[in-house]
Parts: structure tokens; C-alpha cells; sequence
């Protein structure tokens, strides 16, 4: 019987080639995805250290004080290495140039502690001086500026010294809201930038001793750091926290990859069913033959479903070698955008490829085989239509499994799975439906059939009599016009996510820690700049201390990703605005907004964040607003265009929790992005104007 | 005396046709020993197939009894009577039957491949078979290359290849011209003759009825005396 099934298979190649072809682009989509995510997640690990340029950090929005120094100390034992970077954001400006914003590091020598400060020329810090500055090669390419050149920060005038090629904890991404400027420590009290209300992001960071195992000593040490620093405004990170947003960003991207490849697997499942009925029909005559021959009903199920389970494997082997090269060369051309990924062989993608491609083979075949293989021999040979014989629904269920499965492994969670499959089972149910309908009316019209020419007569009672074929055809039609709909709707979406700056109204000119004394003439900068009302969003930063009451902590030990991201949400510092009305790029999708001039403490959230600080409407939240407290109900929750580029924040406060004027420091800055009319160019661009 | 390899007991086949039940065979007698040749002939419609059928194990008897070996074959499963047909019939059809992907050699090894037998033996064994047919040199063709003949001929090498004590045609020369078909009856006798199986041939051609040795008329389901 095996030298059958492979004759069989062999003389008809091409119609296995294209049972095959059908589910090889689906496989290869999804194998593709699996190589390029765990090298992503290898690159992650190796440059998980570098990401922190240290072991553990612990950052702060204010200076460091004694109680920190003393903490610092303590932690800084024999053999270990740490040291300190101040950043901000400021404008740079230079002889006949625009000034535009750069984000400002003022760094000590032993910058960096883990991974390499790569420059042109190279040395690194060693280039760095009283005077001297090193700028992220986006600024000569935007701004012309080269080694050499004199450009002024604040109050002083620095020297150009080298162009920064890569800067290890700048990001695993290559967005950034400004690009950098780099200085020297010892600079940074000359450009007296650092006055009251400036948002500057204070820095130590530790290197642990090499005999130290990074792991345990990088926990111990933040658990210890933890419990000596317990202020919310202070930040304590070690390298192994920033793998798993990271990575769950990636897992993120590649989700919306997997939905696309299921559904061209499923699109190429339903091309291979059509095709297998259409095969297994034709051999229902050589069936029943080798039945008159002595051959039993399972002897012929087993060789017929050997076959399309070999077009299936076959399938699969084709979907893994397509899915490794597609992953290869992606990998090989990941370099020229800053990323290295190493694409190494994944035995257990090509595994689930293969068992995933025989799995939807089997099941889309095994009702018709069976039925087939059990017909009485002589039905078979005088090509009577055959009985169905169970299996449909094992068949399907399998299906379904396999796809299932997949959806859980990409994903991580069961939950997306089960929607995702649902609504690929879904779609499936109301095509199959709706072809199950074409052919009814098809049925009627046909038995009308003196009134229709000859050509059309044949056609229709062609469709008719042969119901299952038609009816796989009409689904594979109609599940290829759906998918082509899909991917246009998804493509849309992407590219409106993707490339908001297309918009005719995005903004293009961001104005950003605008000052309480700077703001009229901000305000006037903006109205003759762009084209409507500029609407300057105040800002303060602020920590989240009680939640109905109840005290925010550390993480301390989560267990699994949602409660990680749920205390990481809970325990960050916050940009907290005030606003008497929703902005246009946000909606309001529970609760409702307060009405202008309200006098209550209300709070609206961004829907994202609601869920995933496990936050609820009614909540009360008490933040530390620059050490005074306010507290105020979630009254609504918003839906937020963050593409739209607009001054976006999780929480608003009613104008209610605003902070008096008469308090020094209190005063929130300010910020604002219009969009300027076409002949006036921007000052200043950037990628991310939003604030979380 | 040797037993009939194939008897038939008062054999009755009905079909249900909505409310009304059709009686194809009526009680018909029938046995066919080893080296016997039979011709069942009878007009169409008469049940010549069903009788076919009900002989090869295809389909069952509504009563009646089947006697294969000697055996009671009325309460055989399928795969007994499966197992019979391919250690024991050889099958010949009016349509040839021939599967299309396959050469005459391998259509023509097929029945020993299904007896589990080495692919080179029976390769070798239909090889022999074929060349004695005349066919040596169209052994790697489809049966889309061979005449209907040709086609018919390598279906007699599938019948016979693999010994059977019992060989089933039906309308083995119907679908072919006189001359065509009197080559095939020949072979079909003379490799009879040679391994001295038991042949039964449906027929409602006089001529190929007047080669056999007997002739059971089948009449309104019934053997005519």
C-alpha cells in the first residue's frame, strides 16, 4: 500500500504540488514570524544588560538626596562600578541654524557601564571634555552640523567633538523623541539649564563585580535598594526588568503578523480542500476498484488519507524552508536598521509548521476519504454519490485544534487564541453558509430553466449537481475576497498607525516644557505660527500613592506578565494634565466627562491604561503631586487617537486638583503641538509627542 | 470430486424503489467449479450484475445462501469477504478499470502487491504475465497509450496474476470491435486453460457464450432451466 500511496502521489506531482503550495504560504508566513521572534528575543537577552548600560538603575525625576546617597554607598561594595547621567530635553542651537530640540545626557566618564558608546571617531566618552559634545548622527543629517562645529546649549558654547553611532540604553527601537546630545558632567552646571521646573530624569546606575552572578546579585540588589528607597518618585530597575516590555512589545507586533498568516493558512486550507474533494472524487473510481480487488474500506481510508496527509507534510516542509529563508534574509538585512538578529534554525517552529499543515490536511479531508473508501465498490464504479460516514466534525475539530494551537503559541494567551479563533471559525461558518445559499438559489433557478440560454442552463445545473465541489469552490471565492478585504482594512490601518504625519491636520510644530513665564510669548509664537487656535495642555509630574485607599507598592514578585505590567503602570511617574474638555483626538467611551467649571476632584483615564493598571470607574487615586496630595473618582474613561499626535495623557484631572499658584515649583509646565501652514517649515520635529 | 469454488443457494435480491420493492434475482442456483468456464448470459435488466456482484462478495444477498471454499459466506464481514476476493477472484470489467496514473505493469502487479508480495516479484511475476499477452513491449505505457485491447488485456494479467481460484468478467468484450474481441476471449480462454480457474463470464454476447463450456440463461431473475 505504501508503494501505492507513492505512485499514486508521484504520477499526479503537480496536483500534490499545489495541494502543497496551498498551505505553504501560510506556514512559511507563520514559521517566518517564529525564527524572526526568537531572534529578536536572543537579541533582547544579549543586549538586555546593555539596554540599562549597568545591572540596576534607580532614577528619579528630582536630585538625589542623602538618603539616597547613603543607599548608593552602602551598595557600591568593593569590585562594583557605578556612576551617574543627568538628562533632559532642551534646544540646541548654532551659527545660521534653526535652534531645534535635543535630548541633552550629561554623563561621567565611566559612561557606559555595560555595552559600548560607539562614535565616529571613535573613543567614546573618552572624546567628552569641559566644552566638548558628542551629537546622535541624526543631527548631522538633519541639521548639517559636523565635528567641529560650535553649538550653544543654554549658557554655554560647546565644541562638536564626535557623532554618536549607537548608545547602548538609548533604546532596542530607533525611536527616540529628540535625537542626543551629549556632554560632560561636569558641563552641565554652566548651561544652568537645570533651573526650578525643569523635567530632568536623574541617573545612577551600578555595574555589579564580574564574579557577581548577574542574575541573583542584580535582584538581591534592587530588593535591598527597594526597601532602603520606598519613595514612589524613584524609580529601581534592573537589567532583566527591561527584557519583558521589550519583549511584550515585540509579542505585540508579531500577534497582528500571526492573525494575517492563520488567515492566509486558512484561505490556503480552503484552496486545499477544494482542491483534495476535487482530487478524492476523481479517484473515487480507482476506490472502488481496488476495493473489487480485495482491498478492505479502512486498508483504502488509511491509503487515501496517507495521501493528504503527505500533501499536507509536504505542505508543510515547503512553508518551513520558505518561512527560514524569509526569516533569513530579514535577519540578514536587519543591520541596516540598527538591529542584529541572528536567525538560527527553530526545530519547533518547523515541528508545529508540519503538525499544523497535516493536522488542517487530515481534517479537511477525513469526512470525504471515509465517505468514499466505505462506499459499496460497484456504487463506486457506477459513480453513485456516497454517504457520509462521520468524521466531519472529528475533522474539523481537528482542524480547528491545530489552528487553535497555533494562535495560543504565538500569542501566549489562551483567551486571544479563543477570539481569534472563534472569529476565524466565524467567518468561516457565514461563508460556508452563504455558499450553502448561492447554491439553493442556484438550485431554483436552474428548475426555471426554460427561460435561460443554453450556456447558463449547463452552468447552473453543473453547480447543482455537483454540490460539494461547488460549494468548496464558492468558500474558497468567497474566503479569498474576505481575507483580500482583511488585509486591505488591516493595511489602512497600519498605515494610518504607522504614518500619522500623512494626516492633513497632524501637527508638525511641538512645543514642550513650556514655563509659567514662557507661556504667553509660547502662546504668541504659536498663534502667528499655526494655522488655528494652539491649545497649550499644562503638565505636572505625579505618582499614584493610594488606589481606593489603599497604598501602590512595588511589584515586588509578579507572578506572570499582566501583574508585572500592572505595578509597573501603578508604581511610574506620571505627566498628569488639567483639562475642563476632552481634546478631539480622544473619546469618551465610559462615564462621563465632567461639564466645564465643575467644582469636584474627578479623574478620566485612557481606556488601555484603566485595564491593564486593573483600574475601574469609581476608583479613587491619590497622587503625590510634587508632594501635595490629590485625590480624585474616575468618573470617565477616554479612548485616545495617540497617532493623532496631540498632547495625550492616562489621567486628567479635573481643573478642580490643579495645583495653587502660590506654591513655589508648583506651576505646571506646558505643552502643544499645531500644525503649521504648508510654507511655514517646522522648527522642530519629533516622533513622539506624547505623554505617559 | 472437487468442490464448487462458488455456490449459489436460492440467492434473492431486492431493492427498495420508494414503496415499492424490486425483486432483481428470485431464488437463483448457480456453482462453478475450478478449471469450469460459465457464461451468464440474459437480456439487459435481467440482474446479470447483481448476480456479478452478489458472486464477487460486492453486495449481499436479501436470502439465500453463498457458499465460497465450501464456506458460508452469508454472515462474512467486509473484510472477510475482502480478504476472500483478493487472495481468490481475479476480476475482468466490460470498462477495462485500469488505474490511469499507473503503467500496465503496475496495474497488471497490483493484486499481488495487495497480497503483501515483494514490488520485484511482482513486478517480475505481471512482467511474464503482460509478455504472454503480447504486451512485452508496452509494459511502462498509461493506459491512455494502449488500444482498448491492449487495455482489456492488461486488465486479464491483473485478473490472473496472482492465481485465483476464481475469475470474474463482465462483458469482458463489450466495449471492444469483433476482431478486437476475439483475441481477447481468446487469451482470456488460454490462460484459463493454463491454470485451470474457474471463469464466469456476464455476458449477451451468443458468440462469446458459445466459447465456454456452460451457460446459465438468467431470465426475469431466474436461471432458465
Amino acid at each position: 500500500m505504501r508503494r501505492l500511496a507513492w505512485r499514486l502521489a508521484w504520477r499526479q506531482w503537480p496536483r500534490f504540488l499545489f495541494f502543497a503550495a496551498c498551505l505553504s504560504l501560510g506556514t512559511g508566513f507563520l514559521v517566518a514570524v517564529a525564527h524572526l521572534l526568537s531572534a529578536t528575543d536572543r537579541a533582547v537577552a544579549a543586549r538586555a544588560r546593555d539596554l540599562l548600560a549597568g545591572d540596576v538603575q534607580v532614577s528619579s525625576g528630582r536630585p538625589f538626596g542623602a538618603r539616597e546617597e547613603a543607599a548608593f554607598s552602602s551598595a557600591l561594595v568593593p569590585g562594583r562600578a557605578a556612576t551617574r547621567a543627568t538628562s533632559f530635553a532642551s534646544m540646541l542651537s548654532s551659527a545660521g541654524r534653526a535652534p531645534f530640540l535635543v535630548s541633552v545626557k550629561a554623563v561621567a566618564p565611566a559612561y557606559p557601564l555595560r555595552g559600548a558608546l560607539v562614535t565616529e571617531p571613535k573613543g567614546g566618552t573618552a572624546l567628552l571634555g569641559p566644552g566638548m559634545a558628542l551629537a546622535e548622527r541624526a543631527i548631522a543629517l538633519q541639521h548639517g552640523i559636523k565635528p567641529g562645529d560650535k553649538v550653544r546649549l543654554g549658557a554655554i558654547e560647546l565644541t562638536v567633538a564626535g557623532l554618536i553611532d549607537k548608545e547602548p540604553d538609548r533604546g532596542f527601537a530607533a525611536f527616540a523623541f529628540a535625537p542626543r546630545l551629549m556632554i560632560a558632567a561636569e558641563d552641565l552646571p554652566r548651561t544652568k539649564l537645570l533651573g526650578l521646573g525643569a523635567r530632568t530624569r536623574f541617573t545612577w546606575t551600578l555595574r555589579l563585580a564580574d564574579a557577581e552572578d548577574p542574575a541573583a546579585a542584580s535582584a538581591a540588589l534592587k530588593k535591598s535598594l527597594e526597601a532602603a528607597l520606598p519613595e514612589p518618585h524613584l524609580s529601581i530597575e534592573s537589567w532583566a526588568d527591561s527584557e519583558p516590555t521589550i519583549r511584550d512589545g515585540l509579542r505585540r507586533s508579531a500577534l497582528f503578523f500571526t492573525v494575517l498568516s492563520l488567515a492566509a493558512l486558512l484561505l490556503g486550507g480552503a484552496g486545499l480542500r477544494a482542491g483534495l474533494t476535487l482530487f478524492l472524487d476523481a479517484q473515487a473510481e480507482t476506490m472502488g476498484l481496488l476495493r473489487c480487488l480485495g482491498a478492505s474500506a479502512a486498508e483504502v481510508e488509511r491509503l487515501y488519507s496517507a495521501l493528504c496527509v503527505g500533501a499536507g507534510l509536504l505542505g508543510g516542509l515547503g512553508g518551513s524552508l520558505l518561512g527560514w529563508g524569509v526569516a533569513a534574509l530579514a535577519g540578514s538585512q536587519a543591520p541596516r536598521f540598527g538591529v542584529e538578529l541572528l536567525v538560527r534554525p527553530d526545530a519547533a517552529a518547523f515541528l508545529e509548521a508540519l503538525g499544523l499543515s497535516a493536522a488542517l490536511a487530515w481534517g479537511l479531508s477525513a469526512a470525504r476519504v471515509r465517505a468514499l473508501a466505505a462506499r459499496a465498490p460497484l456504487d463506486a464504479l457506477r459513480s453513485a454519490p456516497p454517504a457520509p460516514r462521520g468524521l466531519l466534525i472529528a475533522g474539523w475539530a481537528a482542524a480547528a485544534a491545530a489552528v487553535l494551537l497555533a494562535a495560543w503559541r504565538r500569542s501566549g494567551s489562551a483567551e486571544d487564541a479563543l477570539k481569534l479563533s472563534l472569529a476565524l471559525a466565524g467567518g468561516a461558518l457565514v461563508v460556508e453558509l452563504l455558499s450553502r445559499a448561492a447554491l439553493l438559489g442556484a438550485e431554483k433557478l436552474a428548475s426555471r430553466s426554460a427561460s435561460l440560454s443554453l450556456p447558463v442552463r449547463h452552468g447552473l445545473r453543473r453547480l447543482v449537481r455537483r454540490p460539494a465541489s461547488s460549494r468548496v469552490m464558492l468558500f474558497t471565492l468567497a474566503g479569498g475576497f474576505a481575507l483580500l478585504a482583511v488585509v486591505g482594512t488591516a493595511r489602512e490601518g497600519l498605515s494610518r498607525s504607522l504614518a500619522p504625519s500623512r494626516a492633513d491636520n497632524a501637527p508638525d510644530l511641538f512645543l514642550v516644557d513650556v514655563q509659567s513665564a514662557q507661556l504667553e510669548r509660547a502662546r504668541a509664537l504659536a498663534g502667528r505660527r499655526s494655522r488655528g487656535e494652539t491649545v497649550f495642555a499644562p503638565l505636572v509630574r505625579a505618582r499614584l500613592t493610594l488606589i481606593d485607599g489603599r497604598p501602590v507598592r512595588r511589584e515586588g514578585a509578579p507572578r506572570g506578565a499582566d501583574e508585572r505590567e500592572r505595578g509597573r503602570l501603578r508604581a511610574r511617574e506620571y505627566n498628569l494634565t488639567y483639562a475642563d474638555a476632552p481634546n478631539p483626538s480622544e473619546t469618551i467611551v465610559a462615564g462621563k466627562f465632567w461639564a466645564p467649571g465643575a467644582g469636584r476632584a474627578e479623574a478620566s483615564v485612557e481606556k488601555g491604561f484603566l485595564e491593564r493598571a486593573g483600574l475601574k470607574l469609581g476608583s479613587r487615586l491619590t497622587f503625590d503631586v510634587q508632594g501635595r496630595e490629590v485625590e480624585a473618582a474616575v468618573t470617565s474613561v477616554r479612548e485616545v487617537e495617540w497617532a493623532a499626535m496631540r498632547p495625550n495623557f492616562f489621567v486628567t484631572l479635573s481643573p478642580t486638583c490643579s495645583p495653587p499658584r502660590r506654591r513655589p515649583g508648583s506651576a505646571p509646565s506646558a505643552r502643544a503641538a499645531p500644525r503649521t501652514p504648508p510654507p511655514c517649515a517646522p522648527t522642530s520635529r519629533a516622533l513622539c509627542p506624547t505623554s505617559r | 470430486m472437487s468442490a464448487p469454488v462458488l455456490e449459489l443457494r436460492g440467492v434473492v435480491k431486492e431493492f427498495a424503489s420508494g414503496s415499492e420493492v424490486l425483486r432483481v434475482l428470485d431464488g437463483v442456483d448457480l456453482s462453478i467449479k475450478a478449471g469450469e468456464t460459465l457464461a451468464v448470459a440474459g437480456p439487459s435488466g435481467s440482474g446479470k450484475s447483481t448476480l456479478l456482484g452478489i458472486m464477487a462478495g460486492l453486495e449481499r444477498p436479501t436470502s439465500g445462501s453463498v457458499l465460497r471454499d465450501g464456506r458460508d459466506a452469508a454472515r462474512w464481514s467486509e473484510d472477510e469477504a475482502a480478504l476472500w476476493r483478493r487472495r481468490r477472484l481475479g476480476f475482468v470489467f466490460q470498462t477495462f478499470r485500469l488505474v490511469p496514473t499507473l503503467s500496465a505493469l503496475e496495474n497488471a502487479s497490483l493484486p499481488l502487491e495487495l497480497l503483501g508480495a515483494r514490488p520485484a516479484d511482482a513486478e517480475e511475476q505481471a512482467a511474464a504475465l503482460l509478455g504472454t499477452l503480447g504486451l512485452g513491449g508496452r509494459l511502462s505505457h498509461r493506459p491512455a497509450q494502449l488500444s482498448g485491447g491492449e487495455q482489456q488485456r492488461v486488465a486479464i494479467a491483473r485478473a490472473y496474476v496472482h492465481k485465483p481460484a476464481l475469475i470474474l468478467a463482465d462483458e469482458p468484450t463489450g466495449s471492444l470491435d469483433r476482431a478486437t474481441a476475439e483475441r481477447v476471449l481468446a487469451a482470456l480462454l488460454e490462460l484459463n486453460a493454463r491454470a485451470g480457474t474457474a471463469l464466469a463470464v456476464v455476458t449477451h454476447d451468443p458468440a462469446v457464450a458459445e466459447a465456454l463450456g456452460r451457460t446459465a440463461r438468467l431470465e426475469r431473475g431466474r436461471v432458465a432451466a
